[in-house]
């Protein structure tokens, strides 16, 4: 095998990505710059203004901010068990899609819990929660396992790209000499020896083993913000399963938008190939399915047995006066569509993945908005207000606008990152080419098993 | 939380309280309460627990000015319960006519607007058959309280006498006790609140509930700077009806003010009951059925505004 | 003479509107009377014009019998007008006889005209026991009063109301009507909760009579069930303070699981990082 002549190809072909913004990557930049900066202006007025800034008031006391956080830590908790569990099934046609997968996660994860401080009244007081914490409330369980499965993401960028810093460090690209350092710091002594490649591997698989039930822990923790309530619809003992399954369908959404944005953008077609949709895509069937599978029983029981409470957020979400379309568009678009569109092989192809991915994507967001708005608009005793803002939520340009900012941050520091560390592992991938071409040698041109 | 660590923070609070103290003397020379009471020498009528309408002298009844603890020394956190004490409140559903002076009183007393309510009074109709009847919802200091379970920080706690309390130097206005609360009791305070009356505001303690505190969360107290005094909380002496019962249940006693029972006989006599009991949040506060009602439930909406009528047009 | 006359009332109305008139002031005196426990005297002032409560006014409570009247102490009123004596000592006046005349009076100041009301009473005395008799709680009253002689007499057909003082107000236990001897007894319910003593404190009381007037007396038993001071401390709960054990040990088993993990893949990195040199080529063998 090759490793170094591939891997310093490859490094070849990256580097002018690189190393140098182009005028269209900093009009991309500027372009959510501004996005960001209307969001902070809109920070800056909701805490000067206080809450009524916002549509949230007594009945509906969270919003699309909660949505938002729900959305952006689901995101961030799929790049680590997505990533965790390809890496323990050492499935080879992974290894380009690893990068991405854990920036995801450490992007998401900085961004999910930036949303919760905007559900927060009183920002000055925030240290509280680490010097009066009650271990019974489940916001405490969620900044508990929030931080922890942060340590965890970093860890797991971070391993995965100790022996691209290695070769960063050593690489005969022309770079400033405080970047070299800083690649030579970061690959942590790394020259692949015998020791340093099984201590390396030792802590890559313990890490991934550990990321698995740690984020289905952190994201049960997560629906049990809701499902710790006495609220229709919330009180509901799947929302644990409902919740991860959730977030690692909308993360393998995301997954295959960025993989297809910077396939287009970087000109990456020949390391995140068509395959690797389609594996993805076979994954979002399969999630799609399960959660379909989740959603229906989880309504169907409801509808079934008719609580009163239940009854009516039932009535309310299919009343096409009310939430229907939303219901229906997140229902079927969200779910259905996705399976129809991969599963029919005549429909499969990067563009219809990366559609199916776009659409439940948006369907996941509504998602979350029906399981939040509606739920608190049904409370148990009659609302007896005639304050139109009390009764009924509707997010105001505030809102709407820390949430383009958390887009735009998303946006940002990918963006950022793929500057500092290359979108698809140089180390890996040269792995996974010299490695298929030894396979096409020996089984003289056959084609390839799909899953290794 | 280990012992001693509360036991500091308890230290650090009565430090706090006494500083307050200090205030306190502040605000009782810029100026004294000046209250209207209701001349004496006259007769109203009250009705007493079995319906009868009985003529009570004014002087007689327990009207009480709200005077908070304020003038006590503060050594008091709120935290700890009223020693012994297990406060407890009937609610007879067969007299209210929705007259809504618990609601005047309660706001007044926690210098809030108008348009806040932590007293309620919503019109129930449990069923398409069933007759609408006035409900007065108190929060109801639960004793397997929701709302409590997940407040991040203690900031609103049980105390041993019952009372759920919230404390608003400490709340840091997550809100989840409001989607906790399954009884919509709980408010927020989404801007810059309204104080009614500050000048004769006491200094905050989780007792007076007041002044309301920016981004924290607020809701009925159960007037314990009164209760500790012996006096009985606003609503109660405010009802006209003697709707509201008041007392520590391990006393076996409840009063409306001019009506002292046992609690048990009450209970048993009436058929009192829960609301939602089935939700487990086990309420200390009892509701007594709308049966052989005082009043017809049109008489609720006689002195109400078009807006506060507007409010209850699903139930009619 | 006539203008002279019409002159002269105007400048008076001039005047007191100027020079503010003392208001007029109206008291109103509850006295009940406690035997050797002295006298209680309530006076509620509020102004003539319009019904308001007086706050901040002194008022002196006094008594008298026969030619004798004695001081009894004093006290302010309060923002509902009240100015209470609790116990006023009036044995001097029980020597002397068994009617007397209570007073409460106000001097009068700058803004306030003077005033007094007063309560004729005449003494009664209720004996009060609370006795076990075959296992039966009873409450037994005997009630005295003075006929003109000065001679002891029972008194007959006499209500007395028996209660428990409790934290808000009085529970009312029953009535008791006084039989030919004075006497009268109720049975005692035997369920009542009292602190954690044990004690319950039982008052009787004769309530506007017209004679009498107030009259009460107390008297503690131990019949009180006992209430459960331990209930009043706060378990381990979901909504105490102190977290349930099982989520406390769950939580740290949880948490020492993963942070220790975390420990060995740093110890690990950093193992890693002990085995080689900076200056170290990289090595691309399998
Ligand atoms: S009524 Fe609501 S706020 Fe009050 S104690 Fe119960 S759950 Fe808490
Ligand atoms: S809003 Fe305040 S009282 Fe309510 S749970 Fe949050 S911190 Fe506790």
């Amino acid at each position: 095998m090759n490793i170094e002549k591939t891997s310093k190809s490859l490094l070849k072909e990256f580097w002018p990505q690189m190393s140098k913004w182009t005028t269209r990557e900093l009009i991309w930049l500027g372009f959510w710059g501004i996005i960001f900066l209307v969001g902070l202006y809109a920070l800056y007025v909701q805490i000067v203004e206080g809450h009524v800034v916002t549509g949230m008031r007594d009945h509906v006391i969270w919003g699309v901010y909660i949505v938002n956080f729900i959305f952006f830590i689901g995101i961030g908790y799929t790049g680590a068990i997505v990533g965790g569990l390809l890496h323990l099934f050492d499935a080879e046609w992974r290894k380009p899609l690893m990068r991405i997968a854990a920036l995801m996660t450490v992007i998401s994860v900085i961004i999910g819990p930036l949303y919760i401080l905007l559900c927060i009244g009183r920002l000055d007081r925030l240290y509280y929660l680490f010097i009066y914490p009650r271990l019974q409330s489940p916001i405490i369980w969620d900044v508990v396992a929030v931080m922890t499965f942060l340590v965890g993401g970093i860890l797991f960028l971070y391993l995965l790209a100790i022996r691209d810093f290695a070769i960063l460090s050593r690489s005969e690209e022309t770079m400033p000499a405080w970047r070299r350092k800083i690649y030579l710091f970061m690959s942590a002594g790394f020259i692949n020896t015998r020791m340093q490649r099984h201590d390396l591997k030792l802590a890559l698989n313990v890490l991934s083993l550990l990321l698995i039930p740690t984020v289905i822990i952190v994201s049960s923790v997560l629906s049990w913000i809701f499902g710790m309530t006495l609220r229709p619809g919330w009180h509901s003992t799947i929302f644990g399963p409902y919740f991860v399954l959730a977030a690692v369908y909308t993360g393998t959404g995301v997954l295959v938008l960025l993989m297809y944005a910077f396939r287009k953008l970087h000109n990456l077609g020949a390391y995140i190939q068509e395959r690797h949709f389609v594996y993805v895509g076979y994954m979002l069937i399969a999630m799609a399915a399960g959660y379909g599978y989740f959603t229906f029983s989880e309504y169907l029981t409801d509808w079934y047995t008719s609580e009163k409470w239940n009854a009516e957020l039932i009535h309310k979400l299919m009343d096409l006066n009310q939430y229907g379309w939303m219901f229906y568009f997140a229902n079927f678009a969200g779910i259905l569509l996705p399976i129809l569109l991969i599963g029919i092989p005549k429909f499969r192809s990067i563009n219809t993945i990366t559609f199916s991915a776009a659409l439940l994507v948006i369907a996941m967001w509504f998602k979350r908005y029906l399981i939040i708005v509606p739920t608190l608009e049904t409370p148990l005793l009659p609302m007896q207000d005639i304050r139109p803002e009390y009764v009924n939520y509707s997010a105001t340009w505030v809102e709407w606008a820390l949430t383009g900012a958390g887009i735009a941050m998303f946006m940002i520091l990918f963006k950022v990152a793929s500057k500092y560390i290359p979108i698809v592992p140089i180390w890996e991938t040269s792995e996974m080419i010299e490695k298929e071409k030894q396979t096409k040698a020996a089984t003289n041109g056959q084609p390839q098993p799909s899953l290794s | 939380m280990d012992n001693s660590n509360s036991k500091r923070r308890n230290f650090i609070r009565t430090g706090l309280a006494l500083g307050l103290a200090s205030v306190a003397g502040a605000t009782k020379l810029l100026g004294e309460p000046d209250e209207k009471k209701p001349a004496h020498n006259h007769t109203v009528k009250l009705l007493s627990p079995d319906g009868e309408i009985v003529e009570v002298d004014t002087a007689d009844l327990k009207v009480e000015t709200h005077e908070h603890a304020g003038t006590m020394a503060r050594t008091i956190t709120g935290r700890e319960g009223i020693e012994g004490r297990k406060f407890v409140m009937v609610i007879d559903l067969g007299k209210c006519r929705n007259a809504r002076k618990c609601i005047v009183a309660c706001n007044k007393m926690h210098h809030i607007p108008e348009e806040k309510e932590w007293l309620q009074v919503k019109l129930m109709k449990d069923n398409e058959n069933a007759a609408p009847y006035w409900f007065p919802k108190t929060c109801f200091h639960c004793d397997n309280p929701p709302c409590v379970k997940v407040c991040p920080v203690d900031a609103t706690f049980k105390r041993s006498d019952g009372l759920v309390l919230i404390d608003n130097e400490r709340c840091i206005g997550c809100k989840f006790c409001m989607a906790g609360c399954p009884y919509s009791t709980r408010v927020f305070n989404w801007g810059e609140p309204e104080i009614t009356e500050p000048a004769t505001c006491p200094p905050y303690s989780p007792e007076s509930s007041t002044p309301s505190k920016h981004s924290t969360v607020e809701k009925c107290d159960f007037c314990p700077d009164m209760v500790r005094q012996g006096k009985l909380p606003d609503c109660v002496t405010a009802c006209p009806n003697g709707v509201f019962y008041f007392g520590d249940e391990n006393e076996d006693t409840v009063t409306n003010g001019s009506e002292t029972v046992r609690f048990s006989q009450l209970i048993k006599d009436k058929a009192g009951y829960r609301f939602m009991e089935e939700l487990g949040t086990k309420p200390r506060v009892y509701y007594l059925p709308p049966s052989n009602r005082m009043f017809p439930v049109e008489r609720g909406f006689k002195n109400l505004t078009d807006d506060q009528k507007a409010r209850f047009k699903d139930v009619q | 003479m006539k203008t002279l006359a019409t002159l002269i009332l105007i400048t008076t109305a001039i005047f007191s509107a100027v020079a503010q008139d003392p208001m007029a002031i109206a008291i109103e005196l509850v006295a009940t009377q406690k035997g050797d426990q002295g006298i209680d005297m309530k006076a509620t002032v509020t102004d003539d014009e319009n019904s308001e409560p007086v706050k901040g006014l002194t008022i002196q409570f006094s008594g008298t019998a026969g030619e004798q009247t004695v001081a009894l102490g004093e006290a302010t009123t309060n923002e509902l007008g009240i100015a209470e004596l609790k116990g006023g000592n009036f044995d001097a006046l029980r020597k002397v006889a068994h009617a007397f005349t209570f007073t409460a009076t106000f001097a009068g100041n700058e803004n306030y005209e003077t005033n007094h009301a007063s309560v004729d009473l005449a003494e009664v005395a209720i004996e009060l026991k609370a006795e076990t008799i075959d296992s039966v709680n009873t409450v037994i009253v005997n009630v005295t009063s003075w006929n003109e002689k000065g001679e002891a007499v029972p008194f007959s057909e006499g209500e007395v109301k028996v209660y428990v003082p409790r934290m808000f107000s009085l529970l009312p236990i029953g009535d008791i009507t006084t039989d030919e001897d004075g006497y009268g007894e109720l049975k005692f319910p035997n369920d009542l909760p009292s602190s954690v003593s044990g004690e319950l404190t039982i008052v009787a009381r004769i309530e506007e009579h017209e004679t009498f007037g107030n009259a009460e007396t107390s008297v503690v038993s131990n019949w009180g069930v006992k209430v459960d001071a331990q209930a009043s401390k706060l378990p381990r709960a979901l909504w105490s303070p102190d977290a349930p054990l099982w989520m406390v040990v769950t939580f740290v088993v949880l948490m020492v699981g993963v942070w220790y993990h975390y420990g060995l893949i740093v110890y690990e990195l950093i193992k890693v990082h002990r085995l080689s040199k900076p200056t170290d080529p990289l090595d691309f063998s399998e």
